[in-house]
């Protein structure tokens, strides 16, 4: 056995009864070898000087101390639950509102304010289709012809080029 | 009423029940704490942080293993994380001790011998605080808190094969920490078999 083997089966020795054959060379090593002998001795006053320590006594309450700890604690987790929920609503809020805005900018009216003969310009509508429409059977013949002439008349003068 | 009773009630919101799961437990979670920090006040803080994290935590705990080896495994990893963080000190010297530290009293009633030893013990117990957490933890364990392999397996959920290989480090790094202490002479009969 070398010195090197030694030192590993001294260790080992220290956390558990080494089997009968490797104390045995264990010992027939140490008997020949001053310098295991003395790393042996070392080890095993570091092991010793590793004893338990006189312990001083625990103050009294000390449960007591645990369960304010325990309601500090339960009270700023209500707060910080409140805290995260406003730090995340925040956001939500801004985002609501922009979307709220940008719809009032961006997207079309549905009223809208165009006079009945611009709604047929801007849509190439010919008001004659659109006759029946206007047609009142309880009015006499020429209020209905009226009703169709004047936005045709319109919608031809609006056709004419302008100089 | 067993652990499992006071656990179940404690999930349940029964602070009384886990105060006397508290009251069951603070001595071995608190010496355990001061063979680590060697400071009374230290180790209560540390001890009331371990029932903190364990109620905290106490939901996720299944019964898989009995309550007081889980409160343990908790303490030692919250012990590890106080060590992280309070970092360490590099040199150990016997000059580093101060006289009678851990001496009663009434020093002048010690003999020599016993105080010398005394601060033979906190010297080595210096040492252990500059090992990394690990190494630290795992000779704790079993040379200071005396846990048998099995109870190590247990509380640090590692391999039998681990526990060997750790420990056989932790004490060589130990050793290597020591050396200059040992040579200034540390008790160690050396010479005969």
């Amino acid at each position: 056995m070398n010195c090197r083997n030694a030192e590993r089966w001294i260790l080992k020795s220290l956390n558990r009864d080494l089997p009968p054959g490797e104390a045995g060379l264990l010992e027939e090593h140490l008997r020949a070898c001053p310098g295991c002998r003395t790393l042996r001795n070392e080890y095993a006053v570091l092991r010793g000087a590793l004893g338990r320590l006189p312990v001083p006594a625990l103050r009294p309450g000390f449960a007591g101390r645990v369960g304010a700890r325990l309601d500090a604690l339960a009270r700023p987790a209500s707060e910080s639950l409140w805290r995260a929920w406003c730090l995340r609503a925040i956001p939500v809020s801004l985002f609501l509102i922009g979307l709220f805005v940008g719809g009032l900018i961006f997207l079309p009216d549905g009223s809208s304010n165009l006079s009945q003969t611009e709604a047929f310009l801007l849509n190439g509508t010919v008001p004659q289709s659109e006759a029946p429409v206007y047609f009142d059977e309880s009015k006499k013949p020429e209020e209905n012809t009226m009703l169709i002439l004047f936005p045709a008349a319109e919608t031809a003068a609006a056709k004419k080029p302008r100089p | 009423m067993d652990d499992r009773t006071l656990v179940e009630s404690a999930c349940r919101g029964d602070r009384s029940a886990f105060e006397d799961l508290v009251k069951k437990y603070e001595t071995k979670v608190y010496h355990l704490a001061f063979s680590f920090v060697r400071d009374a006040a230290t180790a209560e803080d540390l001890a009331q942080d371990v029932f903190v994290k364990a109620y905290l935590h106490l939901p996720e705990f299944r019964f898989d293993s009995e309550f007081g080896t889980w409160l343990y495994r908790v303490a030692v990893n919250q012990i590890k994380d106080h060590l992280r963080k309070v970092g360490r000190r590099k040199e150990v010297s016997l000059e580093d001790v101060p006289e009678g530290q851990f001496a009663s009293e009434d020093p002048s009633r010690i003999r020599d011998e016993a105080r010398e030893n005394e601060r033979r013990r906190a010297a080595v117990h210096r040492a252990l605080e500059t090992l990394p957490p690990k190494y630290a933890v795992i000779l704790t364990l079993r040379d200071v808190q005396g846990l048998s392999y099995e109870e190590i397996v247990q509380t640090l959920k590692i391999s039998p094969g681990t526990v060997d290989s750790r420990l056989h480090r932790a004490r060589r790094l130990l050793h290597k920490k020591m050396a200059p202490v040992l040579k200034e002479g540390f008790g160690v009969e050396g010479g005969e078999a």
